[in-house]
């Protein structure tokens, strides 16, 4: 499949896939990844959905936002169904019953709940068999949809309604797992991290996933209005935020050729990214430092993989 | 999977699923009974058991004619012993021309996902459409009875074997039946003959087809009966009658006004074997316990340190 070419907006399509008036809370990014999702996809695709905030706002019966075709069947198991789409467009089109050249585009659209816990063994069932899928998650860092419950995606010491932030629990105790690294590790042909706050690299990793042969993955960090505690204006500043603290990495890795995408010369202390939302209100200066060294041991780890600094020091 | 069989027919997804039936774990148990497939009964998907390997295989073929035609649309189950029919051999006669078979279930166009005709498939619907939406799966399911009851008459027409949702033996001067369903009913239908050679007026009865639920055959095959004993494979814990199947008799039966007595027997659970023998005995207890054996709801064959006598 050849891969469309997007080096600005004006190479986005004007057509627009996702309809308006969906149920997305203001200022919500998932529907902004959504949209920016299927101008690079084209009509010419089939939506796996995973139960979650874009599933139930997006499709309340008798209405729906999607003007390419959609299935939802549970929480766990979108990229099984993405698998079975995969194999049911090979058999139909083995019987002639399609025609091969149409190329359908199989794209799962999961939360962090949908993919980091609930859905991770048909994720990798998926991953493991190659068949050749687009896995997009966009990344709220909770489960925003029924009410701001911790997910294994949920950073260190973020309040949830089910961490509190107080004299007994301090938000979350974990650290975010790894999942795109998890991920990487079944050495599918494409995988990437994006941020909604970088449209142009996000719109080309979303390109190139599609055009590989194989499964791909991207993982997009989606701010959320609701469950992380902002004013919906903030969305996008908040994800730029994210990159220029190195609380997220815009990376990408093509057949094991690691790269980061999104350099930062000068880095900036997690405090200001931290301090605009809710979530992380009422952490002390000490665990706000310990989230520091989190990222500086990453930002370490991620500059030893690229041998260069990629990520520079801290300066603000 | 409990969740997906309920979106399968939530969909109306004609898909045809064979069943090995199996107990449930805790404990850890690979060997028969229909825990698994009684567990799943309220998940609308018609269910077929069947009692010998051949009839497996001719109500998978029976199962895709039904599932698919556009007045049912719901998946099917084709329900048999695990382990004493899925691991052990039976002779069976295959059909040699695939695309006979194949005739027999007509390629049907239906709403796919196809990026030329876009839908959206398993939305989320609120407390205002709900009801309705599941409302369709009822009225499809009191449907697909005539239509399994066609397709029956269809495949004994194309493959020679002929098949019936109540099956019967030897009842028509019975005063006692039997009834199980699945393998074992091949060792009832021999008890039965014991049983006859020693005077008894007996009958065996053989669910095949358990949802729909096939209210006027089996209220025919009982009718002129005083008693008849339902054999359980699977256990309602708490329930009024233990018995799955011995339940939903008991409220047929009361249901059509037929006044007999029902008797209820859970028997091989978890693997352990019901042979003739059992059946004898199963019998022969309740002649003894007489009234006292409806009394009781439910009576556990076979389980070590319970009597009833």
């Amino acid at each position: 499949m050849s891969e469309l070419r997007i080096r600005g907006v004006r190479d986005l399509p004007r057509e627009e896939l996702f309809a308006p008036g969906h149920g997305l809370c203001a200022g919500c990014t998932a529907g902004t990844v959504v949209r920016h999702l299927l101008k690079v996809t084209g009509r010419n695709t089939v939506i796996v959905n995973a139960t979650g905030c874009v599933e139930v706002s997006t499709t309340m019966y008798p209405y729906t936002s999607w003007r390419v075709p959609w299935i939802h069947v549970a929480f766990e198991n979108a990229a099984a169904v993405a698998s079975g789409i995969d194999a049911a467009f090979r058999v139909l089109a083995r019987k002639g019953l399609v025609d091969p050249s149409r190329e359908i585009k199989i794209v799962v659209l999961a939360g962090d709940g949908g993919t980091y816990d609930i859905g991770l063994q048909s994720l990798s069932g998926m991953l493991e068999r190659g068949h050749k899928v687009m896995y997009v998650l966009y990344d709220n860092e909770a489960y925003m949809n029924t009410g701001i419950q911790r997910s294994g995606s949920t950073p260190l010491h973020s309040w949830t309604t089910t961490t509190p932030i107080g004299k007994v629990l301090r938000g979350k105790l974990q650290v975010k797992k790894p999942i795109t690294d998890i991920v990487a590790a079944h050495r599918i042909p494409y995988v990437a991290t994006a941020n909604i706050a970088y449209p142009i690299d996000m719109d080309q990793k979303l390109a190139r996933g599609l055009a590989v042969d194989g499964p791909s993955f991207i993982h997009i960090l989606q701010p959320c209005p609701t469950g992380w505690r902002f004013d919906p204006r903030y969305g996008i500043k908040i994800g730029k935020l994210a990159i220029e603290t190195a609380m997220w990495v815009n990376w990408e890795m093509m057949e094991g050729d690691f790269r980061v995408t999104t350099r930062v010369p000068r880095r900036k202390h997690v405090k200001h990214y931290l301090t605009l939302q809710g979530r992380f209100k009422g952490l002390t200066e000490e665990e706000i430092e310990e989230i520091q060294r989190h990222v500086d041991m990453e930002v370490e780890r991620i500059n030893r993989i690229v041998g260069e600094e990629v990520i520079g020091p801290l300066v603000e | 999977m409990h969740e997906v069989l309920h979106i399968a027919s939530g969909m109306r997804l004609p898909l045809v699923m064979s069943v090995a039936t199996r107990a449930i774990s805790a404990p850890i148990n690979i060997w028969c009974d229909y825990s698994d497939l009684m567990n799943v009964r309220d998940s609308s998907w018609i269910t077929f058991i069947a009692s010998t390997a051949q009839e497996v295989y001719d109500t998978i073929i029976e199962a895709y004619m039904v599932a698919e035609d556009p007045r049912v649309l719901l998946p099917v189950i084709v329900a048999y012993d695990g382990f004493w029919m899925s691991h052990t051999y039976e002779p069976l006669y295959v059909v040699d021309d695939r695309s006979y078979v194949r005739s027999l279930v007509p390629r049907r166009d239906r709403v796919k996902l196809d990026p030329l005709k876009p839908v959206t498939m398993g939305s989320i619907v609120g407390p205002d459409w709900f009801y309705e939406i599941k409302y369709q799966q009822v009225e499809a399911m009191k449907e697909a009875y005539d239509i399994i009851r066609d397709r029956d008459r269809d495949v004994g027409k194309a493959l020679g074997r002929w098949y019936e949702p109540v099956e019967t033996y030897n009842i028509d001067d019975a005063e006692i039946a039997i009834l199980t369903y699945g393998g074992i009913y091949g060792s009832l239908l021999e008890s039965v003959d014991k049983l006859r050679a020693k005077g008894y007026r007996v009958g065996a009865i053989r669910l095949r087809l358990w949802r729909p639920f096939p209210v006027n055959e089996l209220y025919k095959a009982v009718k002129g009966l005083s008693t008849l004993i339902v054999v359980d494979r699977a256990i309602s814990y708490g329930a009024s009658v233990a018995g799955p199947v011995a339940l939903e008799v008991i409220a047929t039966l009361h249901r059509m006004g037929a006044g007999l007595d029902v008797v209820n027997y859970v028997a091989g659970i978890g693997g352990r074997p019901i042979t003739e023998r059992d059946f004898e005995g199963m019998f022969e207890l309740t002649l003894k316990l007489s009234r006292k054996a409806r009394e009781l709801g439910t009576l556990y064959w076979g389980v070590r340190g319970v009597s009833y006598e």
